[in-house]
């Protein structure tokens, strides 16, 4: 590969000076003339039939409005739908007619200012009658979706198996923490448009739910991706937008619609709950026959994911270990509790969170290393996917595990970090693997389109429909432009999302396809348009391309002493063939293949209160090519995060009547910073042949595999078998006193 | 600043006149850690605020010749870098600490701790295990004295009037050595599911004379754990291992909170409280005799 200039450099992304400077402007900083506030009143009770009198709240100073379902249209939509050709159940209503869970959308109250909003909800009367709430898997029955994967004859393995290991676990629903809450803004211009400001991730989708629920003209409705205080896939589902939407073309003003945390907690997506068994067959050598995994997810009180989830769930377990033989069952079940949506790793933390725990059982019964099991049974480069999906790639993970075991000194230190034990403390290593994909390629619709122009004065204008959530997409896309023009990134501008000002994007920022796909597409265009400007030099300068040679932003003719800037050429260009120097692409994903990673966790358990600290942390990252090597670290470390949160502290607790308990940050604890170990990054940049300069994804990713392996560790440092997360110390100490 | 709904006294007299027309919307405001939680959680707009922090003698931390005398309006940043409170009450330095953020513990105050009466506050065991008094003020201009743990009901209760507040609270100075430790969801940044203040009398050779020991957030108010007190009396610290303790331990916490779930969690937790702060009364015993020796 030639030498990069710009890919894999860690230059500063454009807006960091003003997000830590606080001047960067979020929804909640924007103001218009005669703009309205709004905010939903969200269900008390996790099931019931409503009556609301909304008279006392409308004869409250300031307010403007007061809507509930008696007042919107009576159109069901399905909020995780991203496009029409979607199939998709269509079940919630813009406010609902009856609470099916405890956050449900009931009610929006409209006024002047924010206080009068806030003094007038609680002067909404809402009468409910209740009814009896499903919750939780154990009481769900009814059945959302359900799917099977297979590959092979698992049942014709198990008989031959020398050992068949059994774990049951389950993952807790998490709230994706973003620090700033779900808001949006929704105006009309001065040709009557309605405009939606929203941190989004896919503005398509909020486009066609406001057209279909509003009964308006795709072409009149645009929506623009604002600043974001962060998503982790809490804001990929279309939740407020088009009630917003609603407010202003019914009252005709500009009205921002806001939540706070207990909102945004109850009132909008989680992490899909699961309940999983891993059943797999093994022989005396540790080689894997075949496996059983069967998923039991509490989809919510709205279909919304309940066949992503599923799918996407399921689908990671046939890339990771090569074995012939594997069958996955997957269900998602109504419950009165909050909708499943997207969150960050979609399916997989959960998926690795039980078959990860599951491998270090295997490797006990055998009396194996975990990594040395692991190492007989991963994929390898060119590895196929035996259920039909695309090609696996350039799997490298077999690298991250040996790289990981050097660095973390692995073998020494599973073998004498006992020796630290002391009465209270026990202290234990472990590891786990993980695997994510690179788009929707061979599922969905997974294409791009771009529009990329040189202008006048050399600077590059960029147009795609991306939605950067704070982890450096313009800088990435800047990057790889810059790679294929040979100009600096500060010349390029990539816009953001905008349905009036970007062209279409088929799936938006999710499911780990930006980089790989969206990149992809940049270096595509790129790659066309500096061989249009190199041939408009040829023609207006009569040479031959061989001879043209870019530097910088400039071209020269070898072999004399001429040399052009971009903008020289666009401007000669243009004056003599009445041309501008563009390019548009519409750019299909080649390939969907695996990215891979290997964690390793250090861990001290406290046998007496049951904290457990994380001492070190290792991620080994198969990324095939970093862009931008300061980001990736800290999409890895961000994960990171969240995935040992996930291990240790995360749950929306949902008591048995279906209340929620913890609806602040006081009660849902996160990993905060005085816990938070610093996690070692390590890359394995081995190039994947269809990514844009070997590039693949690693956002995603980085939510895998650390929760398994801090499991691991707390299991190997007390001989315990557990399965569940999160693992509280309440969980420690019972563990302790069960197993005594 | 002085408005209808907001007033900023800097004398005692005119925070007695403020008293006099406080209503149950009026709002005694020191730190405002606690007080901004409730009037959100409560929805409650039309308050009114007598701003305390403005009263200088209410900030200060003084040491007379028999007590130490702590403003109400002092913070827990305050006590953290007092060596007063370092020398005299280490638990409290400790409790101190331990509270909630840094950036909490810049403005939340230990009057402020007193009044809410919230079942997990830190400061309370420790102001209970050195029988802390309260000087309160009334609109009156009356100032009584009263026992923190007899003016604490716990759960946000105390037994303050209505136009009373606190201006000030007062410790017995003492040779004691004593320390405070917690357990919440995470090691720092908490809200305690238990804690611990324990407070011990020492002969030069470690033995212990006397011990006060006080649990916090198993029960409305922090409670005095009396079997543990018993069983520490007349041993030695040094050497003293806390499984020794254990099933005192365990029926201290038994005798509390009998019919709670968290019993279980918390009997076992209880042990790693009391190790880490006969731990830390330990190491400040060794620092004080190798003092000793080194003046010798």
């Amino acid at each position: 590969m030639k030498n990069l200039n710009y890919v894999g450099k860690s230059l500063l992304k454009e807006d960091s000076r003003d997000k830590s400077a606080g001047k960067t402007k979020f929804i909640c900083d924007m103001q218009r003339e005669g703009m309205l506030y709004a905010k939903l009143l969200l269900s008390e009770k996790p099931h019931a039939e409503l009556s609301i009198d909304t008279r006392e709240a409308l004869a409250q100073t300031d307010i403007i409005a007061v809507y509930t379902y008696a007042d919107i249209p009576k159109k069901l939509y399905n909020s995780h739908q991203w496009y029409p050709g979607i199939a998709a159940e269509f079940d919630e209503y813009l406010l609902s007619d009856k609470a099916r869970f405890m956050g449900d959308r009931i009610a929006l109250v409209v006024g002047k200012t924010k206080e009068a909003v806030e003094r007038a909800i609680p002067k909404v009367k809402v009468h409910y009658t209740e009814l009896p709430a499903v919750i939780g898997l154990e009481a769900a029955s009814e059945i959302a979706f359900s799917k099977e994967i297979t590959c092979g004859d698992y049942e014709k393995q198990f008989e031959k198996a020398d050992y068949i290991i059994k774990d049951s676990g389950c993952t807790p629903k998490i709230h994706h923490a973003a620090l700033e809450p779900h808001i949006c803004l929704s105006e009309l211009d001065d040709q009557n448009n309605l405009v939606v400001w929203t941190p989004c991730q896919t503005v398509f989708q909020i486009q066609h739910h406001i057209s279909s629920v509003l009964d308006l003209p795709y072409n009149q409705i645009r929506v623009i991706k604002a600043v974001m205080g962060g998503s982790f896939g809490g804001k990929g589902q279309t939740v407020l937008e088009p009630i917003c939407a609603f407010a202003t073309h019914k009252l005709q003003k500009p009205v921002m619609l806001y939540m706070d945390r207990r909102d945004a907690i109850l009132g909008t997506r989680s992490r899909n709950a699961a309940k999983m068994t891993v059943e797999t067959a093994v022989d005396k050598e540790g080689k894997i026959l075949a496996r059983k995994v069967v998923a039991e997810i509490d989809g919510g009180a709205y279909y919304t994911n309940a066949a992503a989830i599923v799918m996407a769930l399921g689908k990671k377990l046939f890339r990771l270990y090569d074995m012939k033989d594997q069958y996955y069952k997957g269900s998602t079940y109504y419950t009165h509790t909050i909708s499943g949506g997207a969150c960050r790793g979609y399916g997989s933390p959960q998926a690795h969170a039980i078959t990860e725990v599951n491998m270090d059982h295997i490797a006990k019964v055998l009396n194996l290393d975990p990594c040395e099991l692991r190492l007989r049974n991963l994929v390898s480069s060119g590895a196929k996917d035996l259920t039909g999906a695309p090609d696996i790639g350039n799997a490298q993970i077999r690298e991250c595990v040996l790289q990981g075991m050097a660095a973390f000194a692995w073998q020494e230190k599973r073998q004498t970090i006992k020796n630290k034990n002391t009465a209270r403390y026990a202290y234990g290593v472990g590891m786990a693997c993980g695997v994510h994909g690179n788009g929707y390629k061979g599922a969905y619709p997974d294409f791009t389109q771009v529009d990329m122009s040189l202008l006048s004065d050399g600077s590059i204008l960029v147009k795609i429909s991306v939605h950067d959530q704070g982890c450096g997409t313009l800088m990435t896309m800047q990057q790889i432009a810059a790679e294929a023009l040979d100009i600096d990134t500060s010349r390029i501008k990539v816009l953001e999302a905008d349905t009036f000002m970007t062209p279409y994007d088929s799936a938006g920022t999710q499911a780990s396809r930006v980089t790989f796909v969206c990149g992809g597409a940049v270096k595509n265009a790129g790659e066309k348009l500096i061989t249009e400007l190199i041939n408009a030099l040829c023609e207006l300068k009569d040479c031959s391309s061989d001879s043209v040679e870019t530097k910088d932003g400039c071209l020269f003719i070898k072999n004399s002493m001429q040399h052009y800037t971009y903008g020289d050429i666009a401007v000669l260009y243009e004056l003599k063939y009445s041309k501008k120097l563009s390019v548009f692409v519409e750019y299909e994903s080649p390939a969907n293949p695996a990215s891979f990673a290997a964690c390793f966790a250090e861990v001290r358990v406290d046998k007496y209160t049951g904290e457990v600290m994380v001492l070190d942390c290792l991620a080994v990252h198969d990324i095939g090519q970093s862009v931008n090597p300061a980001l990736v670290e800290g999409q890895i470390q961000g994960g990171a995060h969240m995935s040992l949160g996930m291990a240790l502290f995360e749950e929306i607790e949902i008591d048995a009547k279906g209340y929620v308990k913890s609806t602040n940050f006081s009660k849902y604890h996160l990993m905060n910073a005085p816990v938070m170990p610093h996690v070692q990054v390590l890359t394995v940049e081995h190039g994947e042949p269809y990514g844009p300069y070997g590039a693949k994804s690693v956002g995603e990713l980085a939510a895998v595999a650390p929760a398994p392996a801090v499991v691991n560790a707390i299991n190997f440092a007390l001989d315990t078998s557990i399965t569940s997360y999160p693992v509280t110390p309440e969980v420690i100490i019972s563990h302790i006193m069960n197993e005594a | 600043m002085t408005s209808p709904n907001f007033t900023s006294p800097k004398s005692l007299k005119t925070l007695c006149k403020s008293l006099r027309i406080k209503d149950e919307n009026t709002f005694i405001a020191a730190g405002c850690t606690d007080l901004l939680i409730h009037l959100n959680q409560q929805r409650l707009y039309d308050y009114k605020i007598i701003d305390i922090t403005h009263l200088t003698e209410l900030k200060k931390i003084q040491e007379q010749n028999h007590t130490v005398t702590i403003g109400a309006c002092v913070t827990m940043t305050e006590l953290e870098n007092s060596p007063i409170i370092a020398r005299y009450f280490p638990a409290l330095k400790d409790a101190a600490y331990h509270l909630g953020s840094k950036q909490i513990r810049n403005l939340a105050t230990l009057g402020g701790n007193i009044a809410n009466a919230s079942q997990s506050a830190d400061t309370l065991p420790v102001l209970f295990a050195y029988e802390a008094e309260l000087e309160i003020l009334d609109s009156s201009g009356r100032i009584r004295l009263s026992k923190v743990m007899d003016t604490i009901e716990g759960l946000g209760k105390n037994t303050l009037k209505k136009d009373e507040v606190i201006l000030k609270i007062y410790l017995k100075k003492s040779a004691a050595l004593s320390a405070f430790s917690k357990i919440g969801a995470r090691s720092s940044v908490t809200i305690s599911k238990l804690n611990a203040c324990i407070k011990l009398d020492l002969t030069e050779s470690s033995t212990i004379l006397s011990a006060s020991i006080y649990l916090g957030a198993v029960g409305a108010k922090p409670i005095q754990a009396q079997l543990i007190e018993k069983a520490l009396t007349g041993r030695m610290l040094e050497g003293l291992r806390v499984d020794s303790l254990s099933p005192c331990i365990k029926d201290q916490i038994e005798n509390a909170i009998p019919t709670r779930a968290s019993k279980h969690y918390k009997k076992q937790a209880a042990l790693g409280v009391m190790e880490d702060a006969l731990g830390k009364i330990a190491a400040l015993y060794l620092g004080a005799s190798s003092e000793k020796e080194g003046t010798l």
